[in-house]
C-alpha cells in the first residue's frame, strides 16, 4: 500500500535545509582539507601513535567501567521503588547537560590531592589521580556513564518484571534471575551502550584536560593531541580528526538497527 | 491441608477477601474479569504480599504480616503458568523447560534430560531447538505449561491455561491437567467446559470449587 507523497510546506523546509546543511558542511570542509596522500604517515608520527595508545586505554577502561558500574546502577534506577531514585536519576543525567570543563573542575575538588575524598585516597591508598592515566579514565568514565546508564535503563523499563516473575515461579533467586533471565536478553542493549559510552569516552576533552592535564604518553589523547596540534601542526590535527569521524561514523553504522532503521 | 489461605489484598480498588483449604487435587477457579482470580494466584505465589491474615503452605507460614513472615516467590514451593507465557526468549523450548532444573543444581545436560519428558508430553518435540519468538501462540502456551510442569512444586497455578491452546489439542492437554496429580493444582479459567468437566456440562463436576464474587473467595464445594 502507498500513500500520497506528503508535501513539506516552505517555512519547515527551509530552515530544515540550513539544519541539515550546519551539520554536513563541517565534515565536507574537514575531508576536504584532509591531506589524504601523507594521511598514514601522520598517523603513525610517534605522537599520534601516543595519543592513540593512551586514548585506546582511557576510553576501553572507562567502557569496561561503565559496564561494571552502570549496569547495576541502571537495574536499581529501573527496578527499585525506594525513595530518592528520581532525585539520582537526575543526577545520573547531569554530566549530559554538564559543561565538561565543569565535571572536570568538580573532579578536581573532588578527588584531587587536597579534594575531599583524593586526600584520603592519598593518605590511604597512596593513589593520586590527577594528571595520571586512572584520572583520564575517571574523566572519561565521568562523562561517558550517563549514556550507558540511560541505554540500559530505558531496556530494563521496556522489559519489564515480566520475565523476572516468571523466573522466580521456576525457582530462581533475584540474583540468578539477573544473570540467567535479565543479562542475557540485555545483550543488544549493552550492546549500544558500550558503544554509545566508548565512543563519548574516546571524545572526551574538557574533563580530561582539566583533571588529567595533557601529558604526553600518559594522559594526552587523541582529542587532546588534535588540540594542541592545532597550532603547530595543522595538517595532523585534521588527520587525527579524519581518524575519529572515520570511528563515529562506524559506531553509527553499527548502532544502525536500532537508530537507523526506518 | 496444602493450602490454607485466610486473608485480604488489597491492590489499588481492588480488596479480596479469601478463605480457602486445599488439600491434594484439582480445584477450579471461576469468576468474573477483573474480579481478582489472577490476583489470588499471585498472592499465593508470593508476587503479590497480603494485608491482614496468613498463608501456608504445605503447613509452613510464607506470608503473615502480623508477625514480619514472608517467604520469597523462589522460594516457595510453587509453580505458576501465566496467562501471557513468559517464555525466556533466549532459550529454546527445550531450555526453557529445563530452566527449574538448572535453577535446582541439575548441569545443562541432566536438566534437558528432566526437560525432554515435559516437552513431549505437551507435544513439542519438533521444536524442542526453536526459540519462542518462532512458535505459534498455542505453542508457546504449551510450552510456559511446560516448564510450568517440569517445576518441582506442591502447589501448580494455572492461570487460564487452555486459553490460546489450539481447538484439537485442546481435549487432550485439558485431561492431561485434570490428571495432574502434582499436590494442589489451583487452576483459574473462564471456560465452564474447564469447571464443570469433560465437555458435558451435566455431568457431575469433580473436585472442589472456588468462586469469586464481589471481592470475595470462597470455595463452594
Amino acid at each position: 500500500m502507498s500513500r500520497p507523497r506528503s508535501q513539506t510546506p516552505w517555512p519547515l523546509a527551509v530552515p530544515a535545509v540550513f539544519a541539515a546543511a550546519l551539520l554536513v558542511v563541517p565534515i565536507v570542509g574537514l575531508l576536504q582539507q584532509a591531506p589524504w596522500s601523507t594521511l598514514s604517515e601522520r598517523l603513525t608520527s610517534p605522537e599520534i601513535r601516543d595519543a592513540m595508545r593512551v586514548s585506546a586505554i582511557v576510553s576501553v577502561v572507562a567502557a569496561a567501567l561503565c559496564l561494571a558500574l552502570g549496569l547495576p546502577l541502571a537495574w536499581v534506577l529501573a527496578r527499585s521503588s525506594r525513595r530518592g531514585i528520581g532525585l539520582l536519576r537526575a543526577l545520573v543525567l547531569l554530566p549530559m547537560v554538564l559543561p565538561p570543563v565543569v565535571g572536570g573542575t568538580a573532579l578536581l575538588f573532588a578527588l584531587g590531592r587536597r579534594g575531599l575524598f583524593g586526600r584520603w585516597l592519598d593518605r590511604v591508598f597512596g593513589v593520586t589521580l590527577p594528571f595520571t592515566t586512572a584520572g583520564a579514565v575517571v574523566a572519561a568514565t565521568f562523562v561517558a556513564l550517563p549514556f550507558f546508564v540511560t541505554t540500559l535503563e530505558s531496556a530494563l523499563r521496556e522489559e519489564g518484571i515480566a520475565l523476572d516473575e516468571a523466573a522466580a515461579t521456576a525457582g530462581a533467586s533475584p540474583w540468578s534471575t539477573f544473570v540467567h533471565v535479565t543479562l542475557p536478553s540485555m545483550r543488544s542493549a549493552i550492546a549500544a551502550g558500550l558503544a554509545l559510552s566508548w565512543a563519548r569516552a574516546l571524545g572526551e576533552f574538557g574533563a580530561t584536560i582539566t583533571f588529567a592535564g595533557s601529558l604526553g604518553g600518559r594522559t594526552r589523547t587523541l582529542p587532546v593531541e588534535t588540540f594542541l596540534a592545532l597550532e603547530q601542526d595543522p595538517e595532523s590535527a585534521v588527520a587525527i580528526s579524519v581518524l575519529l569521524l572515520a570511528i563515529s561514523l562506524g559506531v553509527l553504522i553499527g548502532l544502525r538497527g536500532r537508530w537507523l532503521s526506518r | 491441608m496444602i493450602i490454607r489461605l485466610h486473608g485480604t489484598v488489597r491492590l489499588g480498588e481492588l480488596v479480596l477477601d479469601m478463605e480457602l483449604d486445599l488439600v491434594a487435587g484439582v480445584t477450579m477457579v471461576s469468576g468474573p474479569n477483573g474480579a481478582g482470580k489472577t490476583t489470588l494466584l499471585r498472592t499465593i505465589a508470593g508476587l503479590e504480599a497480603l494485608d491482614t491474615g496468613s498463608l501456608l503452605l504445605a503447613g509452613k507460614p510464607v506470608d503473615v504480616p502480623a508477625t514480619g513472615t514472608f517467604v520469597a516467590t523462589h522460594e516457595r514451593p510453587v509453580a505458576m503458568a501465566f496467562q501471557d507465557h513468559r517464555l525466556f526468549p533466549h532459550l529454546s523450548v527445550l531450555d526453557n523447560v529445563a530452566f527449574p532444573f538448572r535453577r535446582r543444581g541439575f548441569g545443562r545436560e541432566d536438566a534437558r534430560r528432566k526437560a525432554r519428558p515435559h516437552v513431549s508430553a505437551l507435544g513439542l518435540d519438533d521444536h524442542a531447538a526453536a526459540r519462542p519468538g518462532t512458535l505459534s501462540i498455542g505453542q508457546r502456551q504449551r510450552c510456559a505449561l511446560a516448564r510450568t510442569l517440569a517445576t518441582p512444586a506442591d502447589v501448580v497455578l494455572l492461570d487460564e491455561p487452555l486459553a490460546s491452546i489450539d481447538d484439537d489439542s485442546k481435549t487432550r492437554i485439558r485431561e492431561q491437567l485434570r490428571g495432574l496429580d502434582h499436590g494442589c493444582v489451583v487452576w483459574v479459567t473462564h471456560d465452564p467446559t474447564d469447571a464443570t468437566g469433560r465437555g458435558d456440562p451435566s455431568m457431575s463436576p469433580p473436585g472442589p470449587h472456588i468462586a469469586i464474587e464481589a471481592g470475595r473467595v470462597r470455595q463452594t464445594r
